[in-house]
């Protein structure tokens, strides 16, 4: 095996395959798979240590936590598997889920060198509500699918057991968040896995870690061959994305402060502070955080005279969320998802990213080595006082 | 970086200010406040009060 090539790899049961021989091979002690209550909707990450176990064939190109999950691999790496600091696991995860490694693993959440990332190439994240009501009204039965990937722009087939059926990518089915995105494509992984056409997978080595562990197990049954070219659909939706991301930050820098401030109000006004953005962010991380102690806070706007506190109070919740992420923000859009009154905060943090992106040359989630122009330095200091 | 929040949402920049002085330098203190509290109110009240009010 070669660095930085792609092999053919075949269906995506191969896959599953892949990651018995790590675990038998000892490369890794677990890994983290998934699994299904009804449907294959209902996916939530699970560990797998016995290779026996691993028998869930259910990887596809968006049956990775791609549909609206609140547990992402990172944050599920981090809360119950103590940030692999003392295991050694193999986990898949869509490129926003590489950037929250990355990202914890400045702040010593995580332990990378215990991780083996095998990279996805993501085809954008599915609205799950919004896709089982298309599916209804299509009258085709949830628990009957079996397969589905996105074959073109506009399309989505899904394979049922009598055949395919396409659907169309209306407005809602595709979250708004993923069609901004322009880093669909990590590079920053050990492996890469990714669909070329109707279940036909390709694994692509891109570290050494990688490299290494491929090598180092039997694949011969597995991979058949150098697969040439690279993922079209996947870099046509790249290019969509940056489009679109252009013309949305154009539209906001031409407002007057005024206008974005009315914007900024209307919207985050109907916040309730019930913290599920928090909850659900892969890199807010603190274990004592300051905006879930509520009798705090409100005391201190008591105090402080503010009138109206309670209004007031919410978008200082905002505020102090905004000031704490926006340098690690990874722009995973999972803070819109969750939020039961439907605001769309990922769309600020966006265009705050872009702002310092512009004025730093940081952008989160990059690169472990780039250190936010914000806290880095006090960070490495620490770092650097710890090795001592 | 505060800043850069700022007028990402909608509010004047000049707002906030960051600076620093020793404990010797009891004029620059004052200068600092000085001009900054000149500032705020050449701006008027923030936004975030007017819309409280309204």
């Amino acid at each position: 095996m070669e660095l930085e090539k792609t092999y053919d790899i075949g269906t995506s049961k191969n896959i599953m395959e892949l990651m018995k021989l790590f675990l038998k091979a000892n490369i890794v002690e677990s890994v983290l798979w998934f699994d299904t209550k009804k449907t294959r909707f209902d996916l939530a990450p699970k560990e797998i240590t016995n290779p026996d176990d691993l028998t869930q064939d259910l990887l596809g190109q968006y049956c990775l936590y791609n549909y609206d999950r609140l547990d992402t691999t990172a944050n599920f790496v981090r809360k119950k598997l103590d940030g692999a600091k003392n295991k050694k696991i193999a986990v898949i995860a869509k490129p926003c889920d590489i950037r929250a490694f990355i990202e914890l693993s400045k702040v010593r959440q995580v332990n990378l060198d215990n991780i083996l990332i095998v990279g996805i190439e993501c085809p954008e994240t599915i609205n799950k509500k919004v896709l089982i009501k298309t599916l209804e009204k299509e009258g085709i039965d949830t628990e009957k699918i079996v397969g589905e990937s996105r074959i073109s722009v506009e399309q989505i087939s899904f394979k049922l057991e009598t055949g395919n059926k396409i659907i169309d990518i209306k407005d809602g089915l595709v979250y708004l968040n993923c069609t901004r995105c322009p880093r669909k494509i990590s590079m920053k992984s050990d492996l890469n896995i990714g669909e070329r056409g109707q279940d036909k997978w390709i694994v692509q080595i891109v570290s050494e870690k990688g490299k290494k562990a491929i090598d180092s197990v039997a694949t011969d049954n597995l991979i058949s061959g150098i697969s040439e070219g690279e993922n079209e659909l996947v870099n046509k939706l790249i290019d969509i994305s940056q489009q679109n991301r252009a013309a949305d930050f154009e539209k906001l820098d031409a407002m007057t402060n005024k206008e974005r401030f009315k914007l900024f109000y209307d919207t985050f006004s109907k916040c309730r502070k019930c913290a599920s953005c928090i909850n659900v962010c892969p890199v807010c991380f603190c274990h004592d955080c300051d905006l879930q102690r509520k009798t705090k806070l409100e005391r201190a706007d008591k105090k402080a005279g503010v009138e109206n506190w309670e209004k007031m109070d919410r978008i200082l919740y905002i505020l102090t969320k905004m000031g704490h992420m926006c340098d690690s923000c990874i722009e995973c859009g999972k803070c819109s998802q969750v939020c039961p009154v439907g605001i769309p905060s990922a769309d600020t943090y966006r265009y705050i990213n872009d702002k310092i992106q512009k004025k730093y040359g940081y952008v989160a989630g990059n690169s472990v080595d780039e250190m936010s122009p914000r806290s880095g330095i006090e960070i490495k200091k620490l770092l650097e006082a710890l090795n001592k | 970086m505060v800043q850069i929040i700022l007028e990402s949402i909608g509010i004047s920049p000049e707002r906030v200010i960051m600076d620093h002085c020793s404990s010797a330098e009891g004029a620059k203190i004052a200068e600092i406040a000085r001009k900054m509290t000149a500032k705020l109110k050449e701006l008027g009240p923030s936004p975030l009060k007017i819309s409280e009010s309204e």
